[in-house]
């Protein structure tokens, strides 16, 4: 009888156990996005489509993460670099960054934009390093989009997951 | 009495079912075994690594002993992070007294859980670490810093305390080994180092993302700091290093605080990637992921030039008159040479 219960006891338990899974990631609406050639991009995404879109990259190179799962794949579109890796469920872009000033984010902005256009694209943005706002960071609930400025000028772009920023 | 009887079959059965159900680590990801095997190993090192993948994969510790009489282990794993490194080294320090702990100072560049990125994947590098790790007031610590806001928000912590609630739907995966390595693993590491043998040369340098945060993170920099203490409690030289790497990049202003850091509290700050020419290391030769990471060959090479730091700039001691130790080592040196000659078979078959 003792046997039975036990038995059953850990027969739930494994199937209880079994039964929850976890829940599954998705692109949450608010986080800032990026678009080229008719295809909006956004940290998180499923890749494929947006690759697809996109069509032949200039260029091509992959590192393998650190641990051996799957591989980071950087493609190359002459002014853009968009960098993947491999979520919970296939690849997906993890980071985005601009190379030159023939492409701008929707608000606006390009690598050579000045300070004051920052502020007006973006006048939410927080700003997290001490004496003036070296980057601009504006957030989204799962991805951000760094505007980094030297000398007043733009000189960096880049979309990546949420969390980079050390204002918190 | 009964009752008491069932309970703890209970326990038991599901004590076996946790043993078969957690990954043991036996195929690509070989990663996962690195922290455990330290225990088997722990005691009588001069030198302790602590860090990411580019002290696990970049330095010989039988190279430093052949070399120099320098014993020495690493505490390496994938991606580690800062406050990792802090309770692996808490932990250390309770096994043994190493006269210099050698900490790489890449991982500063994460300032947060979730800086590091990927989260899903974030979770699984914690696991690698974390499971390793034998239980006690630092792992419990190592755990609470490097959960992800997601575990956090489901009570994740309870996972780590019962690997089975994380992976029980590891069923359908199960394989022979999961039976075979139920109770031991095979040891993957040699004093922690992470052999590999193949060579992908370096062609053209990986596009960097930018620079985006300049100054390294509050976090990061307490726990360095708590590092610096542990080790000045325990009379221990604390030398910090960025290894030899070309990507992803080690920016000058990260190296310039890092070195100003070193500066204020008197402390060894070796950046090797100036010194690489020096070092010997070819990048055509000595890597075998196109310049990420050092393959053997390199790893031999970047630990006989640190050697020489440890012993002239440390003050180490060359032990390889002490026959106890030497006997010890020898039996290590062997099967460092017998696992470099089979995987150099196994890459040239």
């Amino acid at each position: 009888m003792m046997k039975k219960r036990l038995c059953m006891i850990l027969a739930c338990l494994i199937l209880g156990l079994t039964a929850c899974g976890q829940e599954e990631q998705t692109v949450s609406g608010g986080d800032p996005v990026f678009s080229a050639g008719g295809v909006e991009i956004v940290i998180h995404a499923d890749a494929a489509p947006i690759l697809e879109a996109l069509g032949e990259p200039t260029s091509y190179s992959e590192t393998p993460s650190c641990a051996g799962e799957g591989m980071d794949k950087t493609y190359g579109y002459g002014s853009f670099y968009l960098l993947t890796g491999l979520g919970e469920d296939g690849e997906v872009v993890s980071r985005l960054w601009l190379a030159d000033d023939t492409v701008a984010t929707p608000e606006g902005i390009r690598i050579g934009s000045d300070e004051e256009q920052v502020e007006a694209a973006y006048p939410d943005a927080a700003c997290c390093e001490d004496g003036s706002c070296s980057t601009y960071w504006i957030d989204g609930a799962t991805a951000s989009l760094a505007v980094v400025l030297e000398d007043g000028k733009v000189t960096a772009i880049e979309y990546s997951a949420a969390g980079q920023t050390s204002c918190d | 009495m009964k009752k008491l009887r069932a309970f703890f079959c209970a326990v038991v059965i599901l004590g076996l079912l946790q043993a078969l159900l957690v990954p043991k680590y036996t195929g690509n990801v070989r990663e996962g075994n690195l922290i455990r095997e330290y225990y088997d190993n722990a005691g009588g090192n001069d030198v302790i690594f602590i860090g990411d993948c580019e002290v696990y994969e970049n330095f010989s510790p039988i190279t430093l002993w052949q070399e120099y009489g320098i014993p020495s282990y690493i505490r390496g794993s994938p991606q580690q992070t800062v406050w990792q490194s802090y309770y692996l080294l808490e932990e250390t320090l309770r096994y043994e007294t190493p006269k210099v702990v050698v900490f790489n100072v890449f991982a500063l560049k994460y300032d947060t859980v979730e800086s590091t990125g990927d989260q899903s994947r974030r979770e699984a590098y914690n696991r690698i670490t974390l499971d390793g790790m034998r239980w006690s007031g630092s792992k419990w610590g190592a755990i609470q810093a490097s959960l992800t806001q997601e575990e956090r928000q489901w009570g994740g912590a309870l996972t780590y305390v019962f690997p089975i609630l994380r992976y029980h739907d590891r069923w359908s995966e199960l394989t022979w080994k999961d039976v075979r390595y139920l109770f031991k693993r095979e040891t993957v590491s040699d004093c922690g180092y992470l052999m590999q043998t193949g060579v992908e040369p370096m062609t053209d340098p990986f596009p960097s993302p930018p620079l985006t945060k300049r100054t390294l993170g509050d976090n990061s920099w307490r726990y360095l700091d708590k590092m610096v203490q542990l080790c000045r409690d325990k009379g221990v030289q604390l030398v910090l290093v960025k290894s030899p790497g070309l990507y992803p990049a080690w920016w000058p202003e990260w190296d310039q605080q890092v070195a100003d850091y070193a500066r204020e509290r008197e402390l060894l700050y070796i950046n090797m990637i100036p010194a690489q020419e020096e070092i010997g290391i070819d990048w055509s030769t000595d890597t075998y992921d196109a310049g990420l990471h050092l393959n053997v060959s390199g790893a031999e090479k970047a630990a006989s030039w640190f050697g020489r730091i440890l012993r002239d700039q440390c003050g180490l001691p060359d032990r390889r008159s002490d026959p106890q130790v030497c006997a010890r080592w020898e039996e290590k040196t062997a099967r460092y040479e017998a696992r470099k000659g089979l995987l150099l078979e196994q890459g040239d078959s």
